[in-house]
């Protein structure tokens, strides 16, 4: 097995026994991102004189003995976290040119962890989106059929992965933009606890509901990368103090025992068949593996897509009101005062999709809709929180398909407006709830493309995803495949 | 007709800590334009702001100064005015729950 | 109740938005679909739900008055889009 295909556990295995090198591991990630970049398309930008000055210093240092967690380990970045002197785009026009002068938190986390960072990976704009379409650069493409979207808005952190472009990456979700991904690209890819991964120097799309999370090619390497990136920052006003387990140690139990529950709004009609084959199996691997399925409730299921749709446009419309063309980034060039530069920036400056949530957002917020609109929003929200709350009483996990079908076409939105549905109510609900979720590979179509299956915790839970999907990796024994490239 | 006058006074006191509301910035006067900044004040792409201590504490000694009746909670609110001065387009108010006849 | 063609125009005024017809026909058909979303939550009867505006709810988070170094003017103006000296310029604010 090539260097680049292998997992952050196995390099580090061979780095320590002088098996391997840093400069060796980068040298193997880029012959790689030379042979399929092209067709793929990851990143934004690459920063391979960046890596590899990196990788050299972490050989210095491993022959010291010095070898941290990510030591010699190549890291894909999405290009929504702000790295000092590296152009940071958040894939929009406005922001083409903007070269941040600090460091985002996880960006410095991953680098005193030893992590050589790859690039900065490609996606849709400002996070809004789910298939790396609306990205200003371009779009990505799924390693595994180049004609369909890897998803997103993370798409590139999770093609990355998923093409051996990188060893792992990190992205972030807002509604599914981690999950949703990592289940189209055949990847692992974790959303925590809000509050448990600082969001000092995330772009901020709605700032209740994202979170930065990893992408892995398995469970363990998964756990490594929240050890390196959770935990309490001062610079964060949501940060939250809660204590930091190492995740490793769930890596390897066994679930015996526990209670996974089904929630029967989300198991309807509309499911691909082959999804819910899959999904099925997943069942009856968890029951052989000592876990027992509870039917579970989630009475406001119904209701997610509403409060999602007014309070996340509400909250961007404000985040995205700092991009004026006045001290960062793009400004129109052809524009007369004050208010016409503005509105002419912005204008040009913005995507469709943005402005379109700009748009819905500022309307949701303006004066007399407030209360109508964003604070009933923000109520049935807590409603929908209250049900996992409940939920949680009568399980330790909840179980559900990732997406609702596998990856569809590029260019083509699907037509079915119950499909359109599902693929939102199976993720957007945890990040209003707060809670964390996990997507792991759990099969193939007939045509060979991925398909995920998701596990839902309680708040500051991800010990117990990691144990059921680490568990789940074991005894399902998934067929290790590699994309077509 | 008879016209009763009604004046109200909107008051501004400058609270004087050593840094600023939402970042570690000096607040000292006499320094060049544009050198007590940093990426928070200025507005940069994925910033957040954090609560300086003694402007809490301020304001509640102002408060008790002025028997006012402090509330038990507070919280602050975004309002979006796109001026070139305020870095994020954002002011920040307390809505909902002020500290009585305070304004912060 | 639906959104007129100047309603969706104060919208794009008040985002700082400037818009073609096309778009101003597209973004009132999709803020239309707003008052549906609207419509269904007004199916729930929230009367004394507190609003959530945080799924955890974290308080009195603060920092310590103390003077942290500032990253100096030329950092400050480096993506200026027009700098001049030491300040960011910007068209006039007052005609």
């Amino acid at each position: 097995m090539e260097l680049h295909q292998q997992t952050i556990h196995e390099l580090q295995e061979k780095i320590k026994e002088g098996k391997t090198s840093a400069m060796q591991i980068a040298q193997s990630v880029f012959q790689r991102i030379d042979a399929v970049e092209e067709r793929v398309h990851s990143y934004i930008r690459l920063m391979k004189e960046e890596a590899l000055a990196c990788a050299q210093k972490a050989d210095i240092e491993i022959k010291r003995g010095n070898i941290k967690p990510l030591t010699g380990i190549p890291i894909a970045l999405k290009d929504i976290v702000c790295t000092k002197g590296i152009t940071t785009t958040c894939g929009s026009h406005i922001l083409h040119n903007f070269v941040p002068p600090y460091d985002a938190t996880v960006v410095k986390k991953l680098r005193d962890a030893g992590a050589v960072f790859v690039g900065k990976a490609n996606m849709d704009e400002f996070a809004m989106g789910s298939s790396t379409e609306t990205s200003y650069f371009g779009p990505t493409r799924n390693p595994w059929d180049l004609e369909r979207i890897p998803g997103g808005s993370s798409g590139g952190s999770a093609t990355a992965v998923a093409a051996d472009e990188c060893i792992a990456s990190i992205g972030s979700d807002t509604g599914g933009s981690i999950r949703q991904p990592a289940a189209l690209c055949g990847i692992v890819g974790l959303k925590p606890t809000y509050g448990r991964v600082s969001r000092f120097g995330l772009i901020a799309f709605a700032s209740s509901l994202d979170q930065i999370g990893p992408f892995t090619k398995d469970v363990e390497d998964c756990a490594i990368m929240m050890n390196v990136l959770a935990g309490y920052d001062p610079r964060e006003s949501t940060s939250v103090r809660a204590e930091t387990p190492d995740y490793r140690q769930y890596v390897g139990r066994e679930i015996k025992g526990w209670k996974i529950g089904i929630p029967k709004e989300y198991f309807v009609k509309g499911i691909d068949q082959e999804v819910n084959s899959a999904v099925q199996k997943t069942i009856a691997v968890l029951e052989k593996s000592g876990g027992k399925c509870v039917e579970i409730s989630l009475p406001h299921t119904q209701y997610c897509l509403a409060v999602y749709y007014i309070i996340a446009p509400a909250e961007a419309s404000s985040n995205l009101a700092r991009y004026d063309g006045v001290k960062y980034g793009f400004r129109s060039p052809d524009s007369g005062d004050l208010l016409d530069m503005y509105k002419k920036t912005r204008m040009q400056g913005f995507g469709a999709e943005v402005k379109r949530r700009i748009m819905i957002g500022t309307y949701a917020l303006s004066a007399g809709y407030y209360d109508a609109y964003y604070k009933k929003a923000s109520q049935v929200r807590l409603l929908i929180k209250r049900d996992f709350e409940e939920a949680f009483k009568k399980c330790d996990v909840i179980l559900t398909p990732t997406t609702p079908t596998p990856a569809f076409k590029i260019g083509e939105k699907t037509d079915n407006p119950l499909q359109m549905y599902l693929s939102d109510i199976f993720t957007i609900s945890t990040n209003l709830a707060g809670i964390p979720g996990i997507s792991v590979p759990c099969g193939f179509t007939s045509g060979g493309l991925p398909i995920g299956v998701q596990f839902l915790a309680g708040h500051f839970e991800e010990g117990k995803l990691i144990q059921i999907a680490s568990a789940y990796e074991k005894n399902a024994k998934i067929e290790k495949r590699r994309p077509k490239l | 007709m008879e016209f009763e006058a009604v004046i109200g006074l909107e008051v501004h006191a400058q609270l004087l800590t050593d840094t600023k509301i939402f970042c570690g910035c000096s607040t000292k006067f006499g320094a060049t334009p544009n050198s007590h900044t940093c990426q928070i004040c200025l507005g940069m792409p994925g910033v957040l702001p954090v609560l300086n201590k003694k402007v809490v504490e301020f304001a509640m000694k102002m408060a008790l100064a002025t028997n006012c009746e402090i509330n038990k909670s507070c919280s602050f609110a975004r309002k979006i005015i796109f001026i070139p001065i305020f870095p994020r387009a954002i002011k920040y108010r307390n809505m909902h729950i002020p500290w009585r006849n305070m304004v912060t | 109740m639906k959104l007129s063609s100047q309603e969706v125009e104060y919208v794009a005024h008040l985002a700082r938005l400037e818009i073609t017809n096309k778009e101003k026909d597209k973004f009132t058909a999709q803020l239309n679909d707003i008052l549906l979303y609207i419509d269904k939550l007004n199916e729930l009867d929230t009367k004394g739900v507190e609003p959530m505006s945080h799924a955890i709810a974290v308080t009195n988070a603060f920092r310590e008055d103390n003077i942290v170094d500032s990253i100096g003017t030329e950092k400050s103006l480096a993506n200026a889009p027009d700098a001049r000296g030491e300040f960011f310029r910007v068209p006039k604010v007052i005609e």
